[in-house]
This record gives structure tokens, C-alpha cells and sequence, in this order.
């Protein structure tokens, strides 16, 4: 039976050149995943500007998003690369009267959804809120279950979890939705409140 | 070895529980592997002063690859999520600084560990534990390529012979920087210097393979379906694979021809 015979032989440390080029090896490699977190981070808040004349709303939103108007809202953004629940905000903009609180619009807006969406729950109200110019505002979250109306389409139905944040201003109320998938909400939701960070009215 | 025991039961419990598809996926991705072994390591036991170590050095640099290099790409730096839609600019740069420099450094520091006991005899010494290091990394990444999304055998092919060459091709380079600092006179910022250009050389060829060989959209009525062409793919990463080789053999053999009659001048 063939055996190997491993021969010990002096260690070697090595001299002062040699032991410098390891430690400026270590410290590229450190450098240089540093720099790779810090792109990664500028590369997923990168953004592009968005301003509606009409409505006098600009707005920020993700690189890579659709970005579409509509009849039903003043401007959506939807990340299409995304499989399954396409996460979206949604920006629109309603008449009100001067007696029209926040709460009668979110249980307007309830009322309406309850028909609409399939097990439509609200999860939360929060009052207390301030956006842009320093607008009081209110948070309603919600879940619904997306069913795609194509029957012939193979896939599970998804939970989707939704933030409505509404903010009267001039006799117009101002509704900001963020809907995504329950499962990636909180992972996505960063994108949403940067977005509110940075959208003026 | 008791990890190497412990990953080895794995593999087996996970084959025994895969779909055929993903079987001769993982057959395809442990053949480079094999073949290293019945073609590198088993003519190094004939060797009158065989090198030490080259099998422990595969070994682990493939734990290496799939118990740090692995997790750190996919949950620290999440390359996946970002940088395949990015622009090719900062793709390079991403995959240069991101997934090169670990690859790179995990290979680097398995090899450093394993020759500091005066194993580098000759400058080729370097170039043998470098590869034995690259094929180990690369067996365990395309091990798990095959346990996570398994390929038709023809793909499965192409990617593992790519896989496996952009582990090996800036192994080649880092070799020479070893070989280098060790034996020769080289200044102290070769090694990081071939060490960079090794994680340039991994970012450049992994941006240019998503380019030229994925499947295009295109909104032309009469253009025919697109699909990836796994062939350029194949032909770019050994065209580069072979240019490297014969630079860093040339430049080993013109070092230990110059030392040489440095030491028979004297």
C-alpha cells in the first residue's frame, strides 16, 4: 500500500518585502469591499426626477421603475423587474370639501377598496404624521389578496400589504400608496419613504 | 476533516434527494475536479519529491468558497439584486471589487496559509497549489449552481467549463505574484498589484460574458427568437484563459531563465 510521507521542512516567515506585500494585499481586499457595499448602496437609492406642472408635484423615484400616468391617479411607479407582485407606489389627487377630514376619506376609500379587492383588511391608522413642507398627515395599512382576473394564468394568488399616506392641503387630498408583496414588504418599504422624503407639493 | 467528512455526507444525503435533471448537473460540476485530480494530483504521488499539500489545498478552497465566499456575496454584498441591471461601467466595477476580490482573496489566503512552510521551491510550485486552489473553489460553486437551479447537460457544460475557467485564469496571475514575491526580487506591490489586475480580469470577463452571450429583447416584427449563445461565451473565456497562460509561463520561465545565469555568471 502506497503511502505519502509528508517531510517537514523549516517554517518560513518570510522577509519584510514579502510580509509588506501580504498586508497591502489584505488591505486592498478590505478597501475594496468597502467600496463595492458603498456602490451597492448608491446603485439600490439612485433615482430619477419626476414633476407634474398641472399638480405641482416632483417627485424622486427608483432607478430601473416604470413610471406611467393614469386616469385614476396622477403618476404610478411600478418595479417591473420584480417577479410575482409588481411593488408600486401610486401618487394621486382628490377634490375634498372644507368639512372632508383624513378619516372620512380613509373610510371612503375603505368602503370602496372592500368591493374591489379580495379579503381587503385594514391593519392600522396612524395619525400624527408629517410629509413634505411639513403637511400633517395620516398612515392607513392594509392587506389584500391580489387574484389575477386571467384565468388561464398558473400561480398562487399573493398577500399584498399597502400604505395609504393621505394629506389634505388647499381643498385637494393627496393619496400616497406603496402596495407590495406581504412577504418583501418591509425590505421594500425603504424605497417608499425615501420617496416621501423626497417629493414636494 | 471533520469538515471535510461533514460535506462530504452532505453532498451524498442531497444527491440521493435530487431530481435527475439536478444529478447530472452535479456529475457535470464535479468533473473538473476529477479530472485535476486523475490528471494533476495523481502524477504528483510518482513525483520523486512530490508537492505537499495540493489536495488539502482544493479541498479548502472548495469549504472556503461555499462556507464564506458563498454567503458573503449572496447575503452582505447581494450582487444579484443589483448589478446585473446596472450599467456595464459600474458593472465591472461591482463584480471587480465585489465578487473578484473575494474570490481572489479567499484563493490567496488559502494558498498563502498552505505554502508558508516553505513549499515554493520553484516558481512553478506556485502556479500548481494556485490551480489546485482555483479548482477547488470552482468544484464548490458549480456544486451548488447544480443544487440550486440544475441545467440541461449542454448549458450545464458551458457554464461549469466558465466557471471554472474564470476561477482559474486570475488564479494564474495571483500564482505569479507569489512566485514572484517569494522567490524572486519582486517589489512588495506586485503581489497586490497582480492581485488586482486577477480581480479586474474576473469583473471584466463576467460583465462581458452577460453582454455578448445573453438572449436580447428586441421589438423588430421580422427578427427571429433570441437565446443565449453559450458558444461565444466558451470561446471568450478560453481565448483569455489561453492568453494569460502563455503570458504568465513566459514571464515564469523568462524569471528562472534570468536567475539562472545570474547564478552561473557568478
Amino acid at each position: 500500500m502506497a503511502a505519502i510521507v509528508e517531510i517537514g521542512q523549516q517554517q518560513d516567515q518570510g522577509n519584510l518585502r514579502q510580509r509588506w506585500s501580504h498586508y497591502f494585499v489584505l488591505a486592498y481586499a478590505a478597501v475594496s469591499i468597502i467600496v463595492a457595499v458603498n456602490l451597492r448602496i448608491s446603485v439600490l437609492n439612485e433615482t430619477l426626477p419626476y414633476s407634474d406642472v398641472e399638480t405641482g408635484i416632483r417627485a424622486r423615484y427608483p432607478v430601473g421603475w416604470l413610471i406611467e400616468t393614469g386616469e385614476d391617479y396622477v403618476f404610478q411607479v411600478r418595479n417591473v423587474g420584480r417577479i410575482g407582485y409588481k411593488t408600486s407606489i401610486q401618487v394621486s389627487i382628490r377634490p375634498v370639501s372644507l368639512n372632508t377630514t383624513t378619516r372620512n376619506l380613509l373610510d371612503a376609500l375603505s368602503l370602496s377598496r372592500a368591493q374591489t379587492l379580495t379579503a381587503y383588511r385594514v391593519l392600522a391608522i396612524e395619525d400624527g404624521l408629517r410629509i413634505a413642507n411639513d403637511i400633517p398627515a395620516t398612515r392607513m395599512r392594509y392587506v389584500f389578496v391580489d387574484v389575477s382576473p386571467d384565468a388561464t394564468l398558473q400561480r398562487i394568488p399573493i398577500v399584498v400589504e399597502a400604505f395609504d399616506v393621505i394629506a389634505i392641503q388647499e381643498g385637494q387630498a393627496i393619496i400616497m400608496s406603496f402596495l407590495a408583496d406581504a412577504t418583501t414588504f418591509e425590505q421594500e418599504r425603504p424605497a417608499f419613504e425615501r420617496f416621501i422624503n423626497e417629493t414636494d407639493f | 476533516m471533520i469538515a471535510l467528512i461533514g460535506y462530504a455526507v452532505n453532498l451524498v444525503v442531497a444527491a440521493e434527494t435530487l431530481a435527475p435533471l439536478a444529478q447530472l448537473h452535479s456529475g457535470i460540476a464535479i468533473l473538473p475536479g476529477v479530472l485535476w485530480f486523475i490528471f494533476a494530483r495523481l502524477p504528483e504521488m510518482r513525483a520523486e519529491i512530490p508537492r505537499v499539500g495540493l489536495a488539502s489545498t482544493f479541498w479548502i478552497s472548495a469549504l472556503v468558497a461555499n462556507g464564506v465566499a458563498l454567503p458573503f456575496s449572496n447575503g452582505v454584498l447581494q450582487l444579484s439584486q443589483w448589478l446585473p441591471d446596472a450599467d456595464p461601467v459600474t458593472r465591472i466595477v461591482g463584480y471587480t471589487l465585489g465578487a473578484g476580490v473575494v474570490q481572489e482573496i479567499c484563493k490567496y489566503l488559502v494558498v498563502y496559509s498552505l505554502t508558508r512552510e516553505a513549499r515554493l521551491q520553484q516558481r512553478t510550485d506556485a502556479v500548481a497549489y494556485a490551480v489546485a486552489s482555483a479548482m477547488g473553489y470552482a468544484t464548490a460553486i458549480n456544486l451548488v449552481q447544480a443544487l440550486v437551479s440544475p441545467a440541461t447537460p449542454g448549458y450545464a457544460s458551458f457554464d461549469t467549463f466558465s466557471t471554472v475557467a474564470l476561477s482559474v485564469t486570475p488564479s494564474l496571475l495571483v500564482a505569479y505574484g507569489i512566485a514572484e514575491t517569494r522567490l524572486g526580487k519582486a517589489s512588495a506591490f506586485l503581489m497586490p498589484i497582480m492581485f488586482a489586475l486577477a480581480a479586474l480580469l474576473y469583473g471584466t470577463l463576467t460583465t462581458l460574458r452577460g453582454i455578448l452571450t445573453n438572449a436580447v429583447l428586441t421589438l423588430q416584427a421580422d427578427a427571429q427568437i433570441s437565446q443565449p449563445n453559450p458558444i461565444i461565451d466558451v470561446a471568450l473565456v478560453a481565448g483569455i484563459a489561453t492568453v494569460v497562460a502563455v503570458s504568465v509561463a513566459f514571464l515564469i520561465n523568462n524569471a528562472e531563465r534570468r536567475e539562472a545565469e545570474a547564478v552561473g555568471g557568478r
